[in-house]
Formats: structure tokens, C-alpha cells, sequence
């Protein structure tokens, strides 16, 4: 028999479960309300998961308040760590999914809208992703990971069309193949130290001093190939521009933020304190991973002629351009990352947005796929206003001063030098060269060409409702007035960075 | 008192903003009005915070947040308001309110009424930067700020080829200026470590001359593009295209001083530098000179105004190269106010006359335009340096600092040319409003400006006739934080017969202005008369043939250089170089696409390499790890270390 | 080394774990040397088409409903459910009422999940919505 356990409520410290629950709750709520009366309009589903999101956030900021005064909160058998970096991305998490979720309120109805399901699996996802970010128990982070990748396998086919449904099966895949890398690499891990901690699998690799380092670094490969899936690195990002293509406008957008940062967050955990013991073998591997990434997908980015994969390849360079934080290690850099992200967010957020806004039930004829170059061609003439407000995004993205990007490449580069990876600096400075090429040549499309004979003029009218047009307001104010932001951000960042020790 | 700093900043933004809103809109009487109210409360502002500088003799200071901080840099955007910045801030904002009530009534008929009031109030806001910032960054700012607008207005009618033409050259040559100016912030920073005024200055004494002699050389060459010093000088007569407002306000009463603000500012660093100093002094004696010699002939009203202003801004500069930063100051300030009106006294008469420019063609306008006409002659004795008008006591003073200084070349050519101005001035005058109305000729009806654009006027007019008094006060102000030197000739004999000399002088002239000019027998010249084909008057009418110059010696041989490297380097090396590296990519790029050619199989099996080649890199590394031994043994047998 | 030796108890595990790896790859390449060599080698254009899953879209003998499938994911949700109440019946005594609580609440949740698939019409023939 074994002794009666006895747990206190203090001692699991339910408020570390608190933000991740809420979601839950909404989403169970939205079931149930879709249980007892069905056909209700989609808009109250957005305002219930606005709701949420918005309580969630509070207790995030709640929570911040104790961690910022207590440093890092542990619960539930120590298998939450609630540390200055899961804060941070929760919030990155939670903002960026309240700007998404209003994007589902179009004029034109869409299938994927109409269930409340859609609604519900969003806000699975999220808190599958609260709980990726804020543990450092390998057996959590993979719960977490399938929690929200199965949701979003789901959300993606609800899109109801052939690409979206090749879309999803082709991502549920390839994730199924990465969540088969992770758990092998976490086993291995396990193997080597007797914890699926992460703190204490560092400990007691440093105990031992590193002695079995060919076995750790098989573990550590498939991590990477499993990160490496998540962030899209290259040989591992073919997922991505077939997905972003299948996918809604909205979703790919939020795919190109949210799953990514709380894959961020588990690779920092990760690869940083073996970055830092000195392996330099990860330190080669990730310099090549991250190179390889920006420039490989630049160049593929350059030869794209549909703008949604153009930005799938771009988002994917912006991941390899960031991974270089990781790399680099310092708390300046680790902070770069959570701004650059920020500063992302608001970008990808506008030019997403924009290509939601242009999304036609059918497509016309002299157009290859759903937003090919030739439907923003001479768009200056025929829809002055959504044309410069795109042109501001591409400048964006491209990191032309004083837009939001520029700032996040700008920290970034100067974390590098810093830290003293003068040629990455250079490599990634002439990256972002070479990125400014594609996308200036949709700023040419739309401002130097002559619009298609017989081309829809009202694409960038219909549908775009009052909630669209608010998203890409704020989209635009952040990426014109990030100027004003930046420093504020960075200081607030570099704290929580700092608390957590990263 | 940091609120009304902020009220004074940002109420022409939000004007700006305000009537941006209604960019693309028809014509509203609210785009003109509301930005009209914001300024008026920026001047409110300006005025208290004037009277608290004024009472208390403190400076107010705000840190509005840190604009940039990585590594050893360090910006923070911070905000100034003491005796100099102020004083800057009532001249622009009480021109700047005049000048958009007049616009009002002056842009009455232009489709882009709205599109005019964005500007209008971007610039006051960039100049109010330029201003009230308190270190070089926010300075430059502003500086870059102050120019896009003034190219923008500059260019308003851009559908004249004229106006574009003329934006551009503004624009190009102040561009080719800040980067000299850049080039001196970047020298401040370096040497001083700060781009704060105080810090900055403070650091100053310790650096080498040398050092601060190139500092102060490219600080001024900026300063020379803004304020359209010789030989930069060509685009402010070309940019009199924008519309007659802007004329007044920035190339006239606010953005053109700049460059001597910034002397002025820097008053620390020319202090230690008095070579520079006299240089500055010698270029703007010159210029005074030169510009006047150009003003003598010209048949442009608002080029003779414009050539006035380079003449004035030349004196300003005498005064600040020599060390007299206040007198420099005062002038500037007299100085805008009655050229302001000068300008908005011409934009009456352009619109009376349909925009006709020259003013052979006008005549005895005095009978319909009453109220124009003696605000135009006021202003005009108070540019010539009347007493008790406002340019007698600023630039009588100039000509005292000069001649306390010892400078008796630089005084005599000030005094020559204080007479030019008053005959330039009167020539204009006289031609526009006196003798036959010879304007019948051409069928134009003159009409009077609206009331309301006449009564905005007056308070420059008060300003224009009774600035000169409160040079005493001035003093006691502005010398809190400039060199407080009093200019006083020694002896009182030598000071009377100077300053009734230089009376009588400016009289004789004006008289021999009107005694030539407003008499009847004036005609429209057409290029036949004796004194048309001097030498002199065709030098003159010409510019010093200095445009032509620019053309023949600068423009055509970099447009022929220009196409041999088009059509050599460009080509053949640089476009090859760039498209053989973009073709590079491209090829790269769709070669390598095949890598992604949608098949399931083909993706995870990508993914799969990918974790192979890794694994099989890890195995490697791991086998050299646990074998470094014998691999060194067996490599330092084949001979390697 | 002194982690993964004959000695700790986990080395069974992993042979075996080398040994299925192992069986996996060589029955994955045989299966797929034998299938070459069997298979019909057709060329017709409906099985080049870009569409990658496999085999030709042809009239199969005996097709199954996908309500089987939707049964089966069910039915392993429930089994999955009863495999983790069963070491907790075990255990009962022990965990106390720590333990009922968390049993309530992960049955609460499921019950849910339940109504939910009840109320969709999951679990009639043919019926789904």
C-alpha cells in the first residue's frame, strides 16, 4: 500500500495554470453554447473569443506583475515554469491572436467561419501553445505541440478547398514525422540524464561533464529536426509554402507568428545552454542552419509568382534571419528575437490582412492562383489607398528605416556584432539586401505596371468590413509608428529576458 | 511648462495631420481654418513660455524619451526652450499664424487648398523641431524636415515644369549642404562623444583646432545650402515659383535663417574657430554685395525680393561671423517680419495683376491698392533702415559691428550696399505703385485683397515699424545664454556722423530711386534702350552669368560624363555585375525550386536527409571526440600537426 | 559511457529498440523492392496526374464506410480513457481526494467531449452532420 498523498492547493500554485485554462474554458463554453442552440451569427463567437483572449491576457499581465517582483513561478509538481521568457511570448501569443481572430468577420461568408468549432479549435490551439512556452518538461512542451499542432491541422482544412485539404494532410504528415524526432530526441535526453527536465538534464550534463557527447548530439539532431519542422529551417521548411498557399490569408499569417514564437521559446530553452557549454559543433550546425535558411529561401522567395508563397518563403527567411539569436546567445540578442517577433507580428499581421481583404470567391482568368502578382498590378491606379498601405508593408518587411522591421533587423544586427559574429552580421545584412529585391518587385507591380485589362476593381473593396479595415489600421499605425515604440518595448523585453536568466 | 512646450511642438503636427485628412477631398474652408487655430495656439504657447524665459531667465528642458540607445550610442530626443530657441519660436509662429490666415484668402481659388495646409503646417513643425530640439540629431531632423517641405511647396503647381524643375534644384542643392552638415555632425559626435548642444559644446575646448576648424567648416557648409550662400545660392530666386506665401514664410522669414541659427547655436564651437569666423563674415559681406548688385535690375518682383533676402541673410551673417551672435539674432528677427510682409504685400499685387511678375508692367497701382501699397512702402523703408523702423536699428547695428571691429572693408562694402538695398527696394515700390498705370496696356482690372488678408498683415506691419525698440530688451534676454558684447563707438561724434551719414546716404538713394522710376516717362523695357545693353546691366540681368556657369561648366560636362559612364561602366560592368548576380540567384532559385515540387513523398523524404545528414555530422564529430587521440597520433604520422 | 552499459536496466530496451529500427527500415526497403518488382508498370495518365496519393482511383471491391473509422477513433478515446482510470482505481486510497478531484475533472472534460460528439450525431449510422 502505498503512503496517502497529500497535496496542498498552495503547493500546485494553480494561478501558473490560470491563463492556459481560460482558453480551455472558452472554447469548452463555445462548444456547449453550440450544443444547446446552433445557427448563432459568427460574430458572437469572435466577441467570446476576443473575450477570452482579452481575460487571458489579463492574468498574463497579472501573473507578470508576481513574476517581475518573485522571479520564476513554479506549479503543479514543478511542471510549469512560469519564467520572465514564458511570459513574454504568452503575451506575444495572445495579442497576436486577438488581432487575427477579427479577421474572420469578412463581408463575403466563408465555410470555415461558419462553425463554432472553428472558434473552439482556435482556442484549443492557443492554450496548447501557452503550455509549450511555459515549461521546461519536455513530456509538457510535446503535449502542448501536438495540442495545438492537431487544432491547427483542422483549422487549416476548414478552408474547404482541394489546396486546403492537400494543405493540411501534407503539414499533418510532415508534423506527425517531427513529433516522431522530437519524442526520439527527448528519449534520448532521458536516457542520458534520468529527467525530462530541462534544467536538470543541463545539470546533470554538466555534472558529467559532457561525456557522452556522440549520444547527446544524436539527441540534439533530432530536436533540431524537429524544431527545424516547426520553424521551417531549411531542409526542413517544404511544409511551408504549400501550406501557407492552402491555408486562409488569416491563418497563414498567424502560422507565420504564433506557432512559430513558441517554437522560439522550446528551441531557446533547448539549444542555449548547450550553445553556451560550448559544443561547438551545435554552434556550427545552427551558424549553417541559420545561413543556409535566409539565403536559400531568399532566392526561392525571388523567383515566386503568386505573393502568399512569396511571403511563405519570406516568413521562412525571417525565421532563419532570427534562429541567428539563438546562435548568438546574449540576453541583447534573445531580446532582438522577442522584438523582431513583436515587430513581425504587426507587419505580417498588415500584409496578411491585405491579401485577406483581396481573397475572391472565384478566381478570374488571367489569374495563375489566388493572389498572383498580376491581380496587384497597377494597383496604385485602380485602389490608390490599399495600394500604398501594402507598399508600407513591403517596406516593412523589407526593413527600409524608420518602418517597424528595419528597427527589429537593426537590434538584431547590432546583438551580432555584439556578440561577436562580425561575418553573420554581414551575411545577415546582405540578406535583408537581397530579401529588399522581391519585395520591391510587388511595390513595382503595383505602382509601375498597368492593371490587367478587365480586372476586378472592386477586389479591394467587398471585402473589406469595418473589423478588417480596423486590423489593418492597427497593423499600419504599428508598423509607421514603431519608432516611437521600439525603445519602451525593448527595455520592458530586456527585462523579463533578463529575469529569466537568457 | 513642458505641456505648453509640447502644445507649442505638436499643435502644427496635429494640424498638418488634421488637414492631410482632407488630402484627396474638394476644397474645405475648415483644412485652412482649423490648422490656422493650432498655430495661433502654438503661438500662445510660444508667448507664455517667452514671458517665463523672459521673467524667471530659466530654460525649460524636456527629455521626451530615448530614441535610440545600442552600444556606446546614446540619443535621447530632447527638447530646448531658452533665449535663442525662443525667440525663433515667436518669429516662426507668429509669421507662420500670418501667414496661413493670409494663405486662406490667398489660396482662395487652388483646387489644392487642402493638399497647401498639410504642408504649410509640416514645415512649421519641422522648423519647430529644427528649432527647439537640444542636440544635432533632433536639429537634422528637422533640418531634413524643413527642406522635403519646402521642396514639396516649392513644386506646389507641380504641373508647371517651371515649379518642378525649381523644387528639385532646391532640393539637390540643399542636399549636396547636408552632407556637409552631416558630415560636421558626425565630427561632433566623434570628437565630443555627445550630440547634445551643452555636452557637446562643453567637450569642445579640450579637441584640437584643427579639429574644430573642419567641424565649424562643414557645420557651416550646411548651413550656407539652407540659407543660400554663395555659391549655393541659385535655387532660393528659382524657388520663388512655389506660391507667394510660402515665399514669405520659408524662403524669406523662417526656413532660409536657419543656417544662421545654426551659427548662432554653435556659438561655443566659432567662438574657439575666428578664422572660420571672418570667413563666414567675408562670404556674407560678399554676398550682401552681390545679391543687391543682382536685385539692382532684375524685372521679378518676388526674384527682387528673393535677392533682398540673400542680401539680408548676408549681413546676418556678417554679424555672426564676426562674434555678434545677438545682433545676428535681432536681425533675423526684424528681418522676418518685414520681409514676411514685403512678400505678402507682393502676393496682393501678383493677384491683383493676375500673376503678372514684372513690374514694368504695373504702375501707379497706388489708387486701387491703398492698404498694400503703404504696407509695402512701410516695409520697404524699414528694409531700407530707416529710422525709427525696425531695419534701422538691427542692421545699423551690423554695420557698428563692423566697424568696432576693425573689419573697415567689410563695413564700407555693408554701407554700399545698405544703399543698394534702399534703391532696389524703392525701385520696386515706385515702379509697382507710382507713375502711369501702365498695366491698361495689358487689360488687367487690379483689384484689392481681401480685408481679412489685409488685417492679418497688420501685425506685421506693427512688428515690421516697431521691432527696433525692444532692442534693449532683446539684449538683456538673449545674452543670458550669447556672448554678451555691446557695440558702441567710442567716440559720440564719429557715431553721429556714421549713423546720419548712412541716413543720408539710404535717403539719397531712395529719392534717386523714385526721382528715376516714378515718373511717367517709365516705359516697358524691350531691349532696345542704352542702358539695357551695357555690359554692366547684361552682367547683372544675367545673374554674373552664374546659372550659365552652373549650365555650361558643372551641368553639361557631368551630363556628358555622366553618359560615357552610363554607356561604358554602367552598362557594360556595373548593369552586368548586378544582373549577373541577380541572374545568378534567379537560376539558382529555379533551379533549386525543384526541391519543392509538392509531393508529399518527396517532402518528408527532404526532412528525412536533412536528419541524416545531421546524424551522420554528429556521428562523425562524436568518433573524432572519443578518437582525438589517435587521430592526432595518426595524423602527426602523415605528417600534419 | 557510464550511462547507456550492459549494466543499467534500460540497455534491453534499447537493443530492442535497434533491433525494430532496424526491422523497420529492411521490411520498409524490401516491401518496397518487392512491390517494384511485382507491380504493374502502368503509364496511363490519370496515375501520372500531379495528385500524389497513390493508387489509381478505381472501383475498389470492398469499400469501407468512413463511419468505421469515426467509431474507431472513438472507441481508442475511450479505451485510452479507461486504461488511465484504471492504475487511478488502483491507487484510489493513496491519491485521496486530490485524486478523485483531478478524476472528476478528466471526466467532466471527456463527458463533454461526449455530448458533444452525441449531440453532432457521431455515434448514428450514416447521420453525420
Amino acid at each position: 500500500m502505498l503512503e496517502p498523498v497529500n497535496v496542498t492547493l498552495e503547493s500546485l500554485n494553480l494561478m501558473t495554470l490560470t491563463p492556459m485554462l481560460i482558453p480551455i474554458i472558452g472554447a469548452l463554453l463555445i462548444l456547449v453554447i453550440d450544443l444547446f442552440k446552433s445557427d448563432l451569427h459568427k460574430s458572437l463567437y469572435v466577441m467570446l473569443s476576443i473575450l477570452f483572449l482579452f481575460m487571458d491576457f489579463a492574468v498574463l499581465a497579472n501573473t507578470s506583475g508576481v513574476v517581475a517582483q518573485n522571479g520564476t513561478l513554479m506549479g503543479v509538481f514543478n511542471v510549469m515554469h512560469i519564467d520572465g521568457l514564458a511570459l513574454l511570448s504568452q503575451f506575444i501569443i495572445v495579442i497576436a491572436s486577438m488581432l487575427f481572430i477579427p479577421l474572420a468577420l469578412t463581408s463575403n461568408s466563408f465555410h470555415e467561419f461558419s462553425y463554432p468549432e472553428f472558434f473552439a479549435l482556435f482556442l484549443f490551439m492557443i492554450s496548447g501553445f501557452q503550455f509549450m512556452v511555459a515549461t521546461d518538461n519536455l513530456i509538457l512542451v510535446f503535449v502542448g505541440l501536438e495540442t495545438s499542432s492537431l487544432a491547427l491541422y483542422t483549422l487549416i482544412a476548414m478552408h474547404n478547398r482541394d489546396k486546403s485539404f492537400e494543405a493540411a494532410v501534407k503539414y499533418f504528415t510532415m508534423g506527425a514525422l517531427a513529433a516522431g524526432f522530437y519524442s526520439f530526441g527527448a528519449m534520448i535526453f532521458y536516457a542520458l540524464t534520468g529527467s525530462v527536465e530541462i534544467n536538470q538534464i543541463a545539470a546533470v550534463l554538466s555534472a558529467n561533464g559532457y561525456a557522452d557527447i556522440a549520444y547527446l548530439l544524436v539527441g540534439v539532431v533530432f530536436m533540431l529536426a524537429a524544431f527545424g519542422f516547426k520553424l521551417s529551417l531549411v531542409p526542413f521548411h517544404t511544409w511551408a509554402p504549400d501550406v501557407y498557399e492552402g491555408a486562409s490569408a488569416p491563418m497563414a499569417g498567424f502560422m507565420s507568428i504564433v506557432p512559430k514564437i513558441a517554437a522560439f521559446v522550446v528551441a531557446m530553452r533547448i539549444f542555449e545552454f548547450l550553445v553556451h557549454s560550448g559544443i561547438v559543433w551545435l554552434e556550427v550546425i545552427l551558424y549553417i542552419f541559420v545561413v543556409v535558411t535566409m539565403t536559400a529561401a531568399n532566392i526561392w522567395a525571388l523567383v515566386q509568382n503568386d505573393v502568399k508563397r512569396m511571403l511563405a518563403y519570406s516568413s521562412i527567411s525571417h525565421a532563419g534571419f532570427v534562429m541567428a539569436a539563438i546562435l548568438i546567445g546574449t540576453t541583447q540578442a534573445n531580446s532582438a528575437l522577442f522584438l523582431y517577433w513583436v515587430l513581425f507580428t504587426f507587419t505580417n499581421l498588415g500584409s496578411f490582412s491585405m491579401l485577406w481583404i483581396s481573397r475572391q470567391k472565384h478566381i478570374p482568368i488571367y489569374q495563375a492562383s489566388d493572389h498572383s502578382y498580376n491581380k496587384f498590378a497597377g494597383l496604385i491606379k485602380t485602389a490608390p489607398v490599399a495600394a500604398t498601405i501594402m507598399a508600407l508593408f513591403m517596406l516593412s518587411l523589407a526593413g527600409i528605416p524608420p518602418f517597424a522591421l528595419f528597427w527589429g533587423k537593426f537590434y538584431m544586427i547590432a546583438s551580432a556584432v555584439t556578440g561577436g559574429y562580425t561575418i553573420l552580421a554581414l551575411i545577415m545584412a546582405l540578406n535583408s539586401a537581397i530579401a529588399g529585391y522581391y519585395y520591391l518587385k510587388l511595390i513595382v507591380y503595383m505602382f509601375m505596371k498597368e492593371p490587367v485589362q478587365g480586372a476586378d476593381l472592386y477586389v479591394f473593396t467587398n471585402n473589406a468590413s469595418l473589423s478588417l479595415r480596423t486590423i489593418v489600421g492597427v497593423a499600419v499605425m504599428g508598423t509607421i509608428f514603431a519608432f516611437v515604440a521600439v525603445n519602451p518595448l525593448l527595455e520592458f523585453i530586456t527585462a523579463f529576458v533578463y529575469n529569466s536568466g537568457y | 511648462m513642458e505641456l505648453l512646450l509640447y502644445v507649442a511642438l505638436f499643435s502644427p503636427l496635429v494640424g498638418s495631420l488634421f488637414a492631410s485628412l482632407f488630402g484627396a477631398s474638394k476644397k474645405n474652408i475648415i483644412a485652412g481654418i482649423v490648422p490656422s487655430l493650432l498655430l495661433f495656439t502654438s503661438l500662445v504657447a510660444s508667448s507664455i513660455l517667452l514671458a517665463f524665459v523672459l521673467s524667471t531667465g530659466q530654460h525649460v528642458k524636456v527629455e521626451m524619451m530615448t530614441w535610440m540607445a545600442t552600444g556606446d550610442l546614446y540619443i535621447p530626443f530632447g527638447f530646448l526652450v531658452d533665449q535663442v530657441s525662443v525667440t525663433m519660436m515667436m518669429v516662426v509662429t507668429i509669421v507662420s499664424t500670418i501667414v496661413h490666415v493670409y494663405s486662406i484668402g490667398y489660396m482662395d481659388h487652388d483646387k489644392s487648398f487642402n493638399r497647401f495646409f498639410a504642408w504649410l503646417s509640416a514645415f512649421v513643425f519641422s522648423m519647430m523641431v529644427l528649432v527647439m530640439s537640444d542636440n544635432f540629431a533632433g536639429l537634422f531632423i528637422g533640418w531634413e524636415g524643413v527642406g522635403l517641405c519646402s521642396w514639396a511647396l516649392i513644386g506646389f503647381w507641380y504641373h508647371k515644369e517651371s515649379a518642378t524643375w525649381a523644387a528639385n534644384e532646391a532640393f539637390i542643392m540643399n542636399r549636396i549642404a547636408d552632407l556637409g552638415m552631416l558630415i560636421g555632425i558626425f565630427l561632433v559626435y566623434w570628437n565630443t562623444g555627445a550630440l547634445q548642444y551643452a555636452e557637446a559644446f562643453a567637450a569642445m575646448p579640450g579637441l584640437e583646432h584643427a579639429t574644430l576648424v573642419w567641424m565649424g567648416i562643414f557645420l557651416f557648409i550646411g548651413a550656407m545650402g539652407k540659407s543660400a550662400q554663395f555659391p549655393l545660392h541659385t535655387w532660393l530666386a528659382d524657388a520663388m515659383e512655389g506660391p507667394t506665401p510660402v515665399s514669405a514664410l520659408i524662403h524669406a522669414a523662417t526656413m532660409v535663417t536657419a543656417g544662421v541659427y545654426l551659427v548662432v547655436r554653435a556659438n561655443p564651437l566659432y567662438d574657439l574657430i575666428p578664422s572660420v569666423g571672418i570667413f563666414i563674415a567675408s562670404l556674407g559681406a560678399f554676398v550682401a554685395l552681390f545679391a543687391a548688385s543682382m536685385a539692382l535690375v532684375n524685372r521679378d518682383m518676388k526674384r527682387i525680393i528673393a535677392y533682398s533676402t540673400l542680401s539680408q541673410l548676408g549681413y546676418m551673417f556678417v554679424a555672426a561671423g564676426l562674434g555678434a551672435y545677438w545682433v545676428a539674432l535681432f536681425h533675423l528677427m526684424a528681418h522676418a517680419f518685414f520681409k514676411a510682409l514685403l512678400f505678402l504685400g507682393a502676393g496682393n499685387v501678383m493677384h491683383a495683376m493676375h500673376d503678372e511678375l514684372d513690374p514694368f508692367k504695373m504702375g501707379g497701382l497706388k489708387k486701387v491698392m491703398k492698404g498694400t501699397f503703404i504696407m509695402m512702402t512701410l516695409a520697404s523703408v524699414a528694409l531700407a533702415g530707416i529710422f525709427p523702423f525696425a531695419g534701422f536699428f538691427s542692421k545699423d547695428l551690423i554695420l557698428e559691428v563692423g566697424f568696432v571691429e576693425h573689419h573697415y572693408i567689410i563695413y564700407s562694402v555693408l554701407l554700399f550696399t545698405a544703399g543698394l538695398t534702399a534703391f532696389y527696394s524703392f525701385r520696386l515700390v515706385a515702379l509697382i505703385f507710382h507713375g502711369e498705370e501702365r498695366y491698361k496696356i495689358f487689360g488687367v482690372h487690379p483689384h484689392e485683397a481681401y480685408k481679412f488678408m489685409l488685417i492679418a498683415m497688420s501685425p506685421l506691419l506693427l512688428l515690421a515699424v516697431t521691432a527696433g525698440a525692444l532692442k534693449m530688451t532683446y539684449f538683456e534676454m538673449v545674452t543670458a545664454v550669447l556672448p554678451a558684447t555691446e557695440y558702441h563707438v567710442h567716440s559720440a561724434a564719429t557715431y553721429w556722423i556714421m549713423t546720419i551719414g548712412t541716413q543720408l546716404f539710404v535717403i539719397a538713394a531712395i529719392a534717386f530711386a523714385y526721382k528715376k522710376y516714378a515718373n511717367s516717362s517709365v516705359k516697358v523695357p524691350d531691349g532696345t534702350s542704352a542702358i539695357e545693353n551695357r555690359l554692366c546691366y547684361k552682367v547683372l540681368w544675367n545673374q554674373y552669368y552664374i546659372p550659365y556657369f552652373y549650365e555650361e561648366y558643372f551641368v553639361k560636362p557631368y551630363r556628358e560624363l555622366s553618359s560615357v559612364f552610363w554607356r561604358y561602366v554602367d552598362m557594360k560592368v556595373v548593369d552586368a555585375t548586378v544582373d549577373g548576380i541577380a541572374n545568378i540567384l534567379y537560376t539558382t532559385g529555379e533551379k533549386t525550386r525543384v526541391m519543392q515540387n509538392g509531393n508529399l513523398s518527396t517532402m518528408l523524404r527532404w526532412m528525412v536527409v536533412g536528419l541524416v545528414v545531421l546524424l551522420s555530422l554528429a556521428v562523425v564529430f562524436g568518433l573524432a571526440v572519443r578518437h582525438s587521440d589517435e587521430i592526432s597520433l595518426f595524423l602527426s604520422g602523415l605528417g600534419v600537426k | 559511457m557510464e550511462h547507456i552499459s550492459t549494466a543499467n536496466p534500460y540497455f534491453g530496451v534499447f537493443v530492442l529498440f535497434v533491433l525494430t529500427f532496424g526491422a523497420f527500415t529492411a521490411t520498409t526497403i524490401i516491401a518496397r523492392l518487392a512491390s517494384r518488382a511485382m507491380a504493374a508498370k502502368d503509364t496511363e495518365k490519370i496515375k501520372l496526374s500531379v495528385y500524389e496519393c497513390g493508387p489509381e482511383v478505381t472501383k475498389q471491391p470492398n469499400r469501407v464506410s468512413p463511419q468505421f473509422y469515426l467509431f474507431a477513433l472513438l472507441f481508442l478515446l475511450f479505451d485510452v480513457e479507461i486504461v488511465f482510470m484504471f492504475p487511478w482505481a488502483v491507487d484510489f486510497k493513496a491519491l485521496g481526494w486530490f485524486g478523485f478531484a483531478e478524476m472528476l475533472m478528466f471526466i467532466l472534460l471527456l463527458a463533454i467531449g461526449f455530448v458533444y460528439a452525441w449531440k453532432k450525431g457521431a455515434l448514428e449510422w450514416h447521420n453525420i452532420k
